[in-house]
């Protein structure tokens, strides 16, 4: 259960992963798995990774906020190695993703279905902003630009912290609406750069996490 | 097993005779002007001609793996590092031209230490002198008939055209995962770094959708390069590749069934040790040549010797009349029009 408690800090603030804010708020200690090997989208992504690890990212300590109008989410989990950008060809940047249904029942091992869509905030460190991405179904991910969503991360002592966040409600249909005092759903997905994890290489949640978001 | 390929209706497809090839790389140069010299395709070369035997573009491409070996499952392979295909070094130009380091400093790459690069191998012979030898090996995307790089990506953000089975990547769709780099068996994939997709040969579409042969086809002086649809009976690619037999996929044990076809290179005799020449012998060794085409190469080798000896005799070789290509237009499967008459993109 991931509950975002209802704050007074402004923006500025809240963005910040380092900010005290953030001491007064509850974490919530989430297990993460790696994507099943047969879920993955292409034969030779299986052949390639059928017995080399990844998802090693099994863990993320998630604290959520907002304000009345925006959303945040503080995401901290354990890195050895910075992955801040792709310096070569055959390197890939750190990530996290936080993952909605944009209405009722999507499915979330499968990144939604072609009648229930979800929407995620996908964020990596050497991106300008965090991403938009909306799927209906593995494979089908659709990258967007929302201006509404920011996030800043640091990496430290081996560890990212990261804040996304976004305005609770969303103008257009694609994206997923928070209202305070509805209760919702969340997953998390992990990425470890220094693995070569990407697309569906990944550590994410089993499960929906049910999301209350305090009136 | 490896997957279905994907269903065409034609295939375009290409020749190249080695045993005109120069190693002036203007097709290379051809090829990066014309699309390649943006930022973050630095290091690209779509198009390179590689000096063999040697260690190819990328450093040792042949030993990485990748494609669906012998038709089976898609074989585990990696990303080359950038160091491997050939940084796009900076030089420095300013301290020895400019900066009055001239008598101290020798011009060298600013970024990195200059112990490999792309043709780095260029001209270097194998086998001992007076029996040394090398050939060129011409490559671009090989627009597999069941392209790896295809199956690969887990977006469908490679395609291969119905109308001409060229193999291209979607960059609105591509995510920069490079699955299709590690899968392409002939490492021809690139990534941009400042766009962070995948990018390589598209086998120049806009020209060949307005009749024109491809910038590195075009542009070769020593006329290597044939194209055609393999089913045109008219075309010189159809009538070497299918008629003729005379040119030959490179590995065709990686088992995607690639579009680029090579006449295989003939090789002048050895010298004995007085310095006599050894009727019948080829410096090239046959095994060698094998190693790269499979075993069809012998009876290449041996027709296009026939042939020769044919035409010693007074007799004619269409085969050989084809290869020579004394009228370029007969090369490139009707795809003639001169890229001057184009309009150009405002």
């Amino acid at each position: 259960m991931v509950k975002a408690q209802r704050v007074t800090a402004g923006d500025a603030e809240m963005l910040d992963p380092a900010s005290p804010e953030w001491n007064g708020v509850r974490a919530s200690q989430l297990t993460l798995q790696p994507t099943p090997i047969t879920a993955q989208p292409s034969q030779y992504i299986q052949e390639k990774w059928k017995e080399t690890p990844y998802g090693l990212a099994r863990s993320v300590a998630v604290r959520a906020a907002h304000n009345g109008e925006r959303l945040y989410f503080h995401l901290a989990w354990t890195d050895d190695t910075n992955d801040a950008g792709i310096h070569d060809t055959d390197q890939f940047a750190d990530a996290a993703a936080i993952l909605f249904p944009v209405n009722g029942d999507a499915p979330l091992q499968s990144m939604g279905s072609p009648q229930a869509p979800v929407n995620a905030w996908y964020w990596r460190p050497d991106l300008e902003a965090p991403l938009s991405v909306t799927a209906q179904g593995t494979g089908t991910t659709r990258r967007t630009q929302d201006p509404e969503l920011s996030a800043s991360g640091m990496h430290d002592r081996g560890e990212w912290r990261v804040v996304i966040r976004r305005r609770l409600e969303s103008p257009t249909a694609d994206y997923v609406s928070i209202v305070p005092g509805v209760p919702s759903k969340v997953g998390f997905a992990l990425w470890q750069g220094a693995n070569q994890e990407r697309g569906g290489l990944k550590a994410a949640s089993l499960d929906w996490e049910p999301l209350e978001i305090e009136a | 097993m490896a997957p279905e390929p994907p269903k065409v209706k034609r295939q375009l497809a290409a020749v190249f005779d080695m045993n005109k090839c120069l190693g002036c790389q203007t097709c290379t140069i051809a090829c990066k002007t014309l699309w390649t010299d943006e930022e973050g395709m630095e290091y690209m070369w779509w198009n390179i001609v590689s000096t063999m035997p040697g260690k190819g573009t990328p450093r040792d491409w042949q030993d990485l793996g990748g494609g669906f070996p012998n038709g089976g499952d898609p074989k585990p392979s990696r990303i080359p590092t950038v160091k491997e295909y050939g940084e796009a070094w900076e030089f420095n130009y300013e301290d020895v031209f400019y900066g009055g380091k001239g008598m101290t400093q020798h011009l060298q790459p600013k970024t990195s230490e200059a112990d490999w690069g792309a043709q780095w191998d260029e001209d270097e012979a194998s086998g001992d002198y007076p029996n040394s030898y090398f050939f060129y090996l011409q490559m671009i995307c090989m627009h597999c008939t069941n392209p790896a790089c295809l199956a690969a990506c887990p977006r469908q953000a490679i395609y291969k055209r119905v109308d001409d089975g060229i193999v291209l990547i979607d960059e609105e769709r591509c995510n920069g995962y490079r699955f299709c780099m590690e899968a392409c068996p002939y490492k021809r994939i690139y990534f941009n770094h400042d766009k962070k997709v995948s990018q390589k040969c598209i086998l120049c579409y806009p020209r060949i959708e307005e009749g024109v042969a491809p910038a590195c086809f075009r542009q070769c002086p020593g006329r290597v390069r044939f194209l055609g649809f393999l089913d045109d009976e008219d075309s010189a690619v159809h009538k070497l590749v299918n008629k003729w037999k005379v040119a030959l996929p490179l590995h065709p044990e990686y088992g995607t069934q690639p579009n680029v076809f090579y006449v295989p290179p003939l090789s002048p005799p050895m010298f004995d040790d007085d310095g006599d020449v050894i009727e019948g012998s080829e410096r090239i060794p046959r095994t060698y040549l094998e190693s790269l085409f499979g075993s069809d190469v012998h009876r290449v080798l041996d027709t296009l010797k026939a042939e020769m000896e044919k035409t010693r005799s007074g007799e004619k070789s269409e085969i050989l009349d084809t290869l020579i290509a004394r009228e370029w237009k007969h090369m490139f499967g009707g795809f003639t029009k001169d890229p001057a008459t184009l309009g150009r993109p405002a």
